[in-house]
């Protein structure tokens, strides 16, 4: 394989890592790194010349076009397609010392993954891969660039990289890369150091510990355990930006909780986000703004409000459930305040999200089987539609089982002893009720979750107030139509306890803190993928007046070369010295030069330099003296 | 061994300190990743690339002849005793005082490689060149790095050499037939026919150019002295004449010595004159330098002499009286290189 392949090579794997890349890290996005990779490789196999030098940025970009048509218009959709869009015109088709510009690329990402409020991948993972990466792009590039200069020189045979290449390349650029990855653990301490933690609640209007590298997972903290203790603090946790009264009980989501499994430490069964980490933020809020962190589940989970210190949040562009829930996902983990837009038309999860959130969420620990099911339970309703099944289940909870704030303590499971205890026993709060809706439909067959976030109707004549005590658990079940919809299996008469329950004086937060953002519904064609395309065609357009500047560049080079050899003579013939079409111009420099003493080394360098080594247009020649004759008797 | 940072290695070197310092903002401090990165690329670049240069050596190998103002080609070996990265080859270039680029090496094994590339000289003389450097920016193209492999060497830069004319022919015939030729019998060179006189012995008669030209005809041998000639070169021309006129000889020396001539060169600071073969005696003009003995010590007696004059040199008075070509006749009756030519 000659210089000039591996060089078409390296460019194509450049390409093909960074799509990987992209569409790994941001899973929204793999269709259009894929399909934008792949037509900018197959560019490269144009015709030279015009053909490959338009042609493949002109299919790039068509193929962008068609991804962006494919995609969902998320923000990992959007990242992904630009990066490989970038990746691509930059790459393709292959020119000596471009692939350097991966390693900027690469460090780009690091840098944007980094920001608050991006997804992504674990950091380390980012850091593992594109450090090195970076490097290596370097290193490959440096490697080419030497290899295709010799073939150029065509002074020595070139061999085939061997040990050399390994030597002097790949273990320098991978050992540099690994430090930079291994320096991420050091460097993310010092980041932490230099930054105070911020104060967080868990969700259930407890305070949780401050934010620290402590190895706790976020959705360690949110869940549902029907053991702990209600909520009775007062105090703001969010707000809802709404125009008029909604007259009616407002659910604010928190996280979905589609994992049941039994805690190490208490050895009850929780209600855990599933699967993945809870990505929150560790950014510090704005001194003196109440806001609320809305983050995202990784995986199949959804999007979390997770209130911190009070405050409020609006939500707009939301997706919807059959139910009228609101929640977004994807946000990241950047602090946000958005308004609610109601009118706007809900969106609805991804069909391949909706078949694996099913799959998890018809999951039953096997613990639980020996439990006396048949005491609650009601063949039939493995046989009825998911909502009627919904309805029966909850009559019989309603049966069975009694709301109540005091729930028994120092019980071994909480929610088998509000299934199947005595009557005294019986009795429970809100996510009592919503674990054993959930249990009794996941037995029933229907895929069912349980739901942690707030239940509040305080409004104020500009929006809902969600107090740390209206912290609420309910189910969901997914339809057959793909939409999940919300059954709360707690007693309405609850939520009018709740009402009742003081105050205090925490005044509502102030609304005009916050700062709400996008309050339209998102257009047909998203300002950012205009102003992607236009940023590429803007790319393209400046590299073509590049190449033709510099083809004009070469022109006017050769336009001085001819000029200055036309000089040249001239100079000679007026000196004297006569002029042969064999003569080189370093030959008439010299004769002049032994004839007049006039020193024309410099300017014959540059005439030289500009003419073979592509140097800068070459200064005129010296003009002579005002006697440059030849050398007389007195100078014998 | 010298090291320094090439432009992407400036870049990369600012690039990384400038991400190094971001983590105070970041939420997971990747910028600082590939800061570190960057800074550590350039850390292995500095510490690397001296390292791939170190087992390289390289030799000159100068051209049996170099004349000056003429393309030489110059030869250089390399010898590497491990797999050396792509490297560049410099070579010092008198033209332009410096060190030139004169060959990109891709990866080298073992085996060497043999490296040419022309070069000129632009003035005779010993010239010492110096050591060959090796330059390589291998690993990441971040530091340039650049030793010098090997010895220097010096080399005689030969006059150049030009091209005797025919009326310089004709007149150097002229005038051996009055110095050099004599009634004995002599070398094997015929010098010249006349007519018989009485006294002449029937052996010296050319029976065959008799017969041609039907009158008898005795021919005139060259003496065995005539054979040898010596140049001399005026020691008072100015750097300029001095440089044509020893071209001028240079020419000469070429082309007698091809013709079985012993000759001499005489200059000022060789005033006895050197002898030996074409390529001592050019070598001999390649050293010449202006000023030394007079003139009149520099022309031998007794013996032929071609003496080499500047415009307004007085010849010396000798015997036999040397055949003077003076500057101003140079361009009639040599065709020098034209850097040296005079219009």
């Amino acid at each position: 394989m000659n210089p000039a392949d591996q060089l078409r090579l390296a460019h194509i794997a450049g390409l093909a890592a960074i799509a990987g890349w992209l569409s790994w890290a941001h899973p929204g996005g793999w269709l259009p790194a894929t399909l934008v990779a792949l037509i900018a490789a197959a560019g490269e196999v144009l015709p030279r010349g015009v053909w490959r030098e338009l042609g493949s940025p002109a299919l790039t970009l068509a193929a962008a076009v068609i991804a962006w048509a494919l995609g969902d218009g998320s923000r990992a959709t959007v990242h992904a397609l630009l990066g490989t869009l970038v990746t691509a015109l930059v790459l393709i088709p292959a020119r000596p010392g471009v692939l350097r510009l991966v390693a900027p690329l690469a460090v780009m990402e690091l840098v944007v993954l980094g920001l608050p409020g991006s997804s992504g991948p674990p950091p380390w993972i980012a850091a593992v891969v594109l450090a090195p990466l970076a490097c290596l792009a370097l290193a490959t590039d440096a490697w080419l660039e030497a290899r295709l200069g010799a073939r150029r020189t065509g002074l020595h045979h070139s061999h085939l990289p061997g040990r050399a290449w390994l030597a002097w390349a790949l273990l320098p650029a991978l050992a540099a890369g690994s430090l930079g990855a291994l320096a991420f653990a050091p460097a993310q301490s010092l980041a932490h150091a230099l930054r105070p933690a911020p104060v967080r609640t868990d969700g259930k209007g407890g305070e949780a510990a401050p934010r620290t590298s402590t190895g706790i997972k976020p959705s360690e903290r949110i869940g549902i355990d029907p053991g702990g203790p209600p909520p009775r603090d007062p105090s703001p946790a969010a707000r809802l930006f709404l125009p008029t009264d909604p007259d009616q009980l407002v659910y604010l989501r928190l996280a979905a909780c589609s994992r049941l499994q039994r805690d190490a430490e208490s050895g009850r069964l929780r209600w855990l986000p599933a699967p993945g980490e809870v990505e929150l933020d560790d950014t510090p809020p704005p001194a003196g703004a109440t806001i609320a962190d809305l983050v995202s589940l990784g995986g199949v989970g959804d999007s979390v409000l997770a209130p911190d210190n009070g405050g409020w949040v609006g939500l707009s562009d939301m997706w919807a459930d059959g139910d009228g829930n609101r929640w977004r996902p994807e946000l990241g983990s950047a602090i946000r305040s958005y308004r609610v837009s109601l009118d706007g038309p809900p969106r609805f999860e991804p069909e391949a999200d909706r078949a694996l959130a099913a799959a998890i969420c018809r999951e039953l620990p096997p613990a639980i089987a020996e439990w006396p099911w048949s005491t609650i339970e009601d063949a039939r309703w493995a046989g009825l539609p998911a909502e009627q099944a919904a309805r029966a289940i909850i009559a019989r909870l309603h049966e069975r089982c009694a709301y109540d704030l005091d729930t028994p303590q120092a019980v071994s499971e909480p929610l088998a002893t509000f299934m199947f205890g005595n009557d005294r026993d019986r009795r429970g709060t809100c996510e009592h009720f919503a674990g054993a809706s959930t249990l009794l439909l996941r037995r029933a067959g229907h895929p069912a979750r349980c739901v942690a976030g707030y239940a509040s109707s305080e409004w104020d004549g500009s929006g809902i107030t969600f107090r740390k005590l209206h912290a609420h658990a309910w189910a969901e079940i997914l339809l057959p139509n793909g939409r999940w919809q919300r059954i709360d299996a707690t007693p309405a008469a609850a939520h009018t306890m709740i009402s009742r329950l003081d105050h205090g004086d925490q005044p509502p937060p102030q609304l005009t803190q916050a700062v709400p953002l996008h309050d339209r519904p998102r257009s047909g064609l998203p300002a950012f993928l205009i102003a992607g395309v236009l940023a590429a065609i803007g790319l393209v357009a400046i590299g073509r007046h590049l190449v033709q500047r510099r083809r004009l560049r070469r022109r006017d080079l050769q336009a001085v070369h001819r000029r200055r050899g036309i000089e040249l003579v001239e100079l000679a013939r007026r000196l004297g010295v006569r002029v042969s079409p064999a003569d080189s111009a370093a030959s008439i420099c010299a004769a002049i030069t032994t004839r007049t003493g006039l020193g024309l080394s410099r300017e014959l360098a540059a005439y030289e330099r500009a003419r073979f080594g592509g140097g800068p247009p070459p200064p005129p020649w010296p003009t002579p003296g005002p006697t440059p004759g030849p050398p007389g008797p007195a100078d014998e | 061994m010298r090291t320094r940072l090439t432009p992407l290695g400036w870049i990369t070197g600012a690039e990384g300190v400038a991400l190094c310092l971001v983590p105070a903002w970041q939420v997971a401090p990747l910028a600082a990743v590939g800061g570190i990165a960057m800074l550590a690329a350039l850390g292995a670049a500095r510490l690397l690339a001296p390292r791939g240069l170190a087992m390289v050596q390289a030799t000159w190998v100068p051209p049996r002849t170099i004349h000056a103002g003429a393309e030489a080609v110059m030869t250089a070996q390399l010898s590497f005793n491990t797999p050396a990265p792509p490297c560049t080859l410099w070579a010092w270039d008198p033209r332009a005082r410096e060190q030139r680029q004169v060959a990109r090496l891709s990866v080298n094994d073992q085996a060497g490689c043999t490296v040419r590339w022309v070069m000129r000289f632009p003035n005779r003389g010993a010239v010492h060149l110096p050591a060959l450097q090796i330059s390589g920016v291998q690993p990441l193209g971040l530091i340039e790095a650049r030793r010098s492999a090997g010895d220097g060497s010096t080399v005689i830069v030969l006059p150049p050499i030009g091209r005797i004319r025919a009326g310089l022919r004709a007149r150097l015939a002229e005038w051996f037939a009055g110095v050099a030729v004599a009634p004995e019998p002599g070398g094997d060179d015929l010098g010249r026919l006349r007519a018989w006189a009485p006294g002449d012995p029937r052996s010296r008669i050319h029976w065959r150019a008799s017969a041609r030209h039907q009158q008898l005809l005795v021919a005139e041998r060259h003496a065995p002295a005539a054979r040898r000639l010596a140049i001399a070169i005026d020691p008072l021309a100015s750097a300029v004449v001095f440089e044509r006129l020893v071209s001028a000889a240079a020419t000469l020396v070429d082309d007698l010595a091809a013709r079985g001539w012993e000759l001499m060169v005489h200059h000022g600071h060789v005033p006895r004159g050197a002898t030996g073969a074409r390529d001592r005696l050019l070598e001999a003009l390649a050293l010449a330098r202006p000023g030394g003995a007079p003139l009149e010590e520099i022309v031998p007696r007794g013996a032929p002499c071609l003496a080499l004059l500047a415009e307004g040199t007085r010849p010396p008075d000798n015997q036999p009286p040397p055949l003077v070509i003076r500057d101003d006749e140079l361009a009639r009756l040599i065709h020098l290189p034209r850097r040296l030519g005079r219009a």
